[in-house]
């Protein structure tokens, strides 16, 4: 017998967060390299110290980090990390490359990681990520 | 008994490949880090280094690195395992009972971050580190490199949790509001200051002088053990380095800036 009624006033409906962003183009790196190289998305607890900018007001924030790994080598390349308020989603901080960079909302974050994917540094991990991969997938040699 | 010789050293984008071939000689290296290695030839120095003694091999990185390493071992012994922008994570599968998980960075230069934007990153790295070494299934590890940040800085249970205490660090965690936080010890906590554990007070000489807090001397290059490495630390062998024997890198009671601007640190682990 239920006691009180449900208050959850919720609508099963997805909508589009900057991890939903992060997880497609994760994905799409799986499927572009067919599993050679595989994008991977880790939630991490941030703990925001004294002193951080007044962007965040909770002690804790969840942290995103996208990796690349490629499992024939055993070995992860954090690509960037993005912090992000789970109230409100925008603004966001990404750290990226050695720099930290904000977005205010959706498009300007799309923008960016647009960017990131498509700038030279990313490209060449990729491409060299990729190669010694492909030699020890051949070669058919052991993780460790 | 073995023993495993680092040396860590920023050398500012120069190439100083025969002072870093004679400290590797006169300090017996086994692991050499270099920071801001720049356009510098790594298979050229490799060779330098094996000139002087046999066996050095460069471990050419996956992807980019803050920290070129050369090995006086195996390379096969050296598995990449993890890097990002700040830092690259290696295991050493030299010791059969005792493998070490080494971190080399380079955290981001004051002169182009906030101490916010610092505090901001020190605690992303220190959790990676964390989650890294989860993965890895032990806590063998030390961290050495060039932090841009003083140890007074990385004490906080959030980033490093490095503490100047052995026996604190022993306890291995401390629980702050029901999360575990594991200790780092800093053995350079011993070096502030100029009460003869060095000739310097630290590995990088700025002076602010037209700035209220000038520090002149930054414990910038540092590194950290878990407790789980602290018997195997021989804590005499770390040392600032201010000489490769025949040339001295002070002048004038400042780092001389014709080798690098900051000073290389070494030290041994026992097995």
């Amino acid at each position: 017998m239920e006691t009180s009624k449900n208050y959850w006033d919720f609508v099963d409906e997805i909508i589009v967060t900057p991890v939903t962003i992060l997880k497609e183009q994760a994905d799409f790196l799986t499927k572009t390299t067919k599993g050679i190289l595989v994008g991977e998305i880790v939630f991490e607890k941030k703990i925001i110290e004294e002193g951080y900018p007044k962007l965040y007001t909770n002690k804790f924030q969840p942290n995103v980090v996208f990796n690349i790994s490629s499992p024939i080598l055993g070995y992860t390349y954090q690509l960037m990390s993005v912090l992000y308020d789970v109230k409100e989603n925008y603004p966001i901080q990404i750290n990226f490359d050695n720099g930290i960079y904000e977005a205010k909302d959706e498009e300007s974050f799309k923008k960016f990681i647009q960017e990131c994917i498509q700038s030279d540094t990313t490209k060449k991990i990729i491409q060299n990520l990729y190669s010694q991969s492909k030699v020890f997938e051949n070669n058919n040699q052991p993780k460790d | 008994m073995s023993k495993l010789t680092f040396l860590f050293w920023n050398i500012q984008r120069k190439n100083l490949d025969t002072h870093i071939a004679q400290l590797c000689k006169l300090y017996d290296v086994d692991v050499l880090l270099l920071a801001e290695f720049g356009n510098n030839n790594a298979y050229g120095l490799e060779s330098i280094l094996k000139s002087v003694q046999d066996d050095y091999q460069y471990i050419k990185p996956f992807a980019t690195t803050k920290v070129e390493l050369f090995v006086r071992f195996e390379a096969s012994k050296v598995k990449q395992v993890y890097d990002n922008p700040d830092m690259s994570i290696r295991k050493l599968c030299i010791i059969p009972t005792k493998e070490i998980t080494m971190i080399g960075l380079h955290l981001p230069s004051k002169l182009y971050m906030t101490d916010n934007d610092q505090i901001i990153h020190q605690t992303n790295v220190a959790n990676l580190i964390n989650t890294e070494e989860q993965k890895i299934g032990h806590r063998n590890s030390l961290v050495i490199g060039d932090f841009n940040m003083h140890p007074f800085q990385m004490l906080s249970a959030g980033s490093f949790h490095a503490t100047m205490d052995k026996n604190i660090a022993l306890n291995k965690k401390r629980i702050v509001k029901k999360e575990e936080y594991y200790y780092f010890y800093n053995p350079m906590w011993n070096f502030l200051g100029d009460n003869n554990k060095s000739k310097v007070a630290g590995t990088y000489y700025k002076n602010m002088s037209g700035e209220y807090t000038n520090y002149h001397w930054n414990m910038f290059d540092q590194v950290l053990l878990r407790p789980d490495l602290l018997a195997n630390f021989d804590e005499n062998s770390l040392e600032i380095i201010t000489s490769n024997g025949t040339i001295s890198y002070i002048k004038n009671g400042k780092i001389d800036t014709n080798y690098s601007d900051h000073l290389p640190i070494k030290f041994t682990l026992n097995f």
